[in-house]
């Protein structure tokens, strides 16, 4: 879709690309690749938006719900990519797209419609400036249709917000490196989709008794019981539990409150009941109510432990139906929640610390866990007013624009904020936070294992039982390969890593099993993990095109410098950063000085050219 | 009025997560491929209020499906209560779509057949996949 025009045009996915890369993340990196020149503006018309989603979507694969987006990223700079799930990505499968690609600029906001192979650009000047659920419901009235799934972008994003997200089922946010704002300079507010088709697969009754099999997997995994009560919102309580739960802007690794804002206390409390992403029976989400005076019709499902984390502990903020109440904010104006708990707790810590005046803060009180204080700075960013201003641009901008040495209490690595948990206490995840492709993130690795304490799986798997330990570092970067890889699979499948990644539910050749049953492809797990290995090798070399090497695989001083202070065992730990790049990058076949694939690797993956 | 004294598949909406996997498996079990606008259930979302609301066939004692046709396309079995369509007899009107007073009939997207549901023969997909019980055989 070229929106200058506009005009579309739609061709048949080439089947040697989906064997290489199968599609979601995958296929959207390699067109990223093929088709922008480097350092593209991400906000020029040349820039593009891609939606992608794989071959495992759309099928009966519990959590094949997902579709990323990707693109060059307004926040960083470099590979912006983000996933989400719900109902949007099977939806525009049954529409029959593996891809939407959009270039260009509408000369008015518009938003697009594909009712299968229907495609119209559509006035969106009535919605520009809603919100996500007042713009997704605006969309399905304007259609007649309650069906359609929408991916929408908020006000944030038409503001100039640099983390503003894609938001589908008006919570599942695809928000991660601020691709909503992408959409916003195109002018285009949503991709409303309908479709009618059906999905086929190569061999239905294989695919049938390899589902037979995870699903009794899944229903006997020792964290089904939680996972389906709680999600991810577990993580609380868990986190707070090993001195890792981010507390005061990672100032502490237990948070006095974490009870009150635990993912139990919102069960007891506000659970109306389970929900699910699109044929998913693991049913991680909850729909919740809050019967608070201070905000009325408080409800809306969610939230995850990203968001929740981040309006409590990082903030340091106690009062659960606050944070509940900054979690929705967030998500109607279509923010990343991450970069937001970011950009807030850092000013806290900067005004704690003497460096941000009070009026600098536009007179605001940025003590810990002011409520009041946090929804102003909330709003203030999503319109871009006063010191919000200045927070709209991610936490590295900020602090290169305050000054005065901030830029040590910024929790970035490549210009993305870092998730909520402390690294220190969970060195795989923070060696993966230090490497990933799109920045500071988890989700580019997910590394669980290091939580099992099975020194002897650790020995079998990676040679080492210290593997097994999160405290230790050797091994570590054999586990991050590991992981990279599988989160690789996932994201490129299109299913959901809580259910591919953390339950470790297939390996891979019970992976290539599946893929082989819907794609008719005769494939085995290690062409599947070197389809992992091609796709985590692309984006390494998509990010060394824009200058990028292993000084960039950096992360806060904080980190690397400060013992983490903490109850327990995960006192005084540091992140031993140097060696494990040293073991990572060996472990990857990459240049351990520079951190980029060497000329070998390159061509053995068939990146060469 | 109807009543669904048979009733053999009972729903539970506050146990429905709208993960419309039932919906999935129906097409499934029917064209060995997967989506959703030929399903013979149907889950009703309204997001904002987080309501997932299952539509499907009750095997009504006196069906106003099978009263509605004209066409003696429709017909319950006697020994199964399942509802039974004779496609050639069909004419495609879809009265019976607009007198289900439990808004369960659909229409094949293609066909224009009415979306009838025959319990899979007893087995249903839909029951089976469902994580929550929220549809399920009355105990």
């Amino acid at each position: 879709m070229d929106l200058d025009g506009p005009t579309h045009a739609a061709s048949p996915t080439e089947e040697n690309l989906a064997r290489s890369f199968l599609g979601g993340r995958g296929l959207n990196v390699k067109r990223l690749w093929d088709l922008l020149p480097a350092h593209t503006d991400p906000l020029s018309r040349d820039n593009l938006v891609i939606f992608g989603v794989g071959p495992l979507a759309a099928t009966l694969f519990p959590g094949g719900a997902r579709f990323n987006i990707s693109s060059f990223s307004p926040l960083t700079g470099i590979l912006g990519d983000s996933n989400a799930g719900g109902f949007f990505g099977p939806e525009l499968k049954y529409a029959g797209f593996d891809q939407l690609m959009i270039r260009g600029k509408a000369s008015h906001p518009v938003y697009l419609t594909i009712h299968d192979d229907r495609i119209q650009v559509r006035d969106a000047r009535g919605i520009w400036g809603q919100d996500i659920p007042a713009a997704t419901a605006a969309i399905r009235a304007d259609l007649g249709d309650p069906d359609v799934q929408v991916a929408a972008i908020g006000p944030a994003a038409e503001n100039g917000v640099l983390f503003s997200g894609v938001f589908a089922n008006l919570t599942r946010a695809a928000a991660r490196t601020g691709i909503g704002r992408v959409m916003a300079s195109k002018n285009l507010k949503a991709v409303a989709v309908r479709g009618t088709g059906l999905v086929r697969v190569a061999d239905p009754g294989h695919f049938a008794e390899c589902l037979a099999r995870l699903d009794e997997k899944i229903y006997r995994h020792p964290e089904f019981d939680i996972r389906a009560r709680l999600g991810s919102t577990k993580l609380v309580r868990a986190l707070n539990s090993i001195g890792a739960l981010p507390t005061r802007h990672f100032q502490s690794g237990n948070f006095e409150a974490a009870e009150a804002v635990s993912g139990e206390t919102i069960e007891r409390l506000y659970k109306v009941k389970s929900k699910a992403c699109f044929a998913c029976t693991v049913h991680c989400s909850r729909f919740i109510r809050v019967p608070d005076p201070r905000f009325p019709d408080l409800r809306f499902e969610g939230p995850e432990y990203e968001p929740l984390a981040g309006f409590s502990a990082r903030v340091g903020n106690g009062d659960l139906a606050l944070a509940l109440h900054c979690v929705d904010l967030a998500n109607r104006y279509g923010m990343d929640a991450i970069t937001l708990s970011e950009v807030i707790s850092w000013a806290m810590e900067c005004s704690e610390r003497g460096i941000l005046s009070r009026a600098e803060a536009g007179g605001l009180d940025l003590s810990w866990g002011n409520g009041e204080a946090i929804i102003a700075l909330i709003h203030q960013i999503a319109r871009r007013e006063g010191f919000g201003d200045v927070l709209a641009d991610g936490v590295r901008r900020a602090a290169e624009r305050l000054g005065r040495g901030s830029a040590e209490l910024a929790m970035h690595s490549k210009g993305l904020e870092v998730f909520q948990a402390d690294i220190r206490a969970i060195k795989a995840y923070g060696l993966g936070n230090a490497v990933s492709s799109r920045g500071a993130d988890h989700l580019r690795s997910e590394p669980w294992f290091e939580f099992s304490n099975d020194a002897a799986e650790g020995l079998r798997r990676y040679g080492l039982p210290e593997t097994a330990f999160r405290l230790e570092y050797r091994g570590k970067g054999l586990v991050v390969k590991h992981f990279e890889e599988m989160a690789a699979i996932s994201d490129a499948t299109g299913v959901c890593k809580n259910i591919y990644n953390n339950m470790e539910v297939l390996d891979w050749n019970e992976t290539a099993e599946i893929l082989a049953a819907v794609t008719g492809w005769t494939m085995n797990g290690q062409e599947v993990q070197r389809i992992g290995e091609r796709i985590v090798n692309l984006e390494r070399l998509f990010n060394s095109r824009e200058g990028l090497g292993r000084r960039d695989d950096g992360l806060p001083k904080r980190f690397t410098g400060t013992p983490l202070n903490a109850e327990g065992p995960s006192r005084g730990a540091v992140l031993e950063l140097e060696p494990m790049l040293d073991e990572y990058y060996a472990a990857r076949g990459w240049d351990v000085a520079t951190g980029i694939p060497r000329p070998e690797k390159i061509r053995d993956l068939g990146l060469g050219g | 009025m109807t009543k669904a004294v048979l009733n053999p598949i009972a729903i539970r909406q506050e146990m429905c997560t709208g993960c419309r996997a039932c919906e999935i498996a129906c097409v499934f079990r029917r064209e060995g491929a997967f989506g959703t606008s030929s399903a013979r259930v149907r889950i009703v979302k309204e997001e904002a209020e987080g309501a997932d609301i299952p539509f499907l066939c009750r095997l009504c004692e006196d069906p106003a499906c099978v009263a509605a046709c004209s066409a003696d396309a429709l017909r319950k079995d006697a020994d199964t209560g399942i509802i039974v369509l004779d496609p050639a007899a069909c004419t495609r009107c879809l009265d019976c779509r607009a007198a289900c007073p439990h808004d369960s009939v659909f229409a094949h997207p293609e066909t224009g057949l009415p979306l009838i549901c025959d319990l899979c023969q007893g087995d249903p997909a839909c029951i089976k996949r469902c994580s929550t019980r929220a549809i399920r055989w009355e105990q």
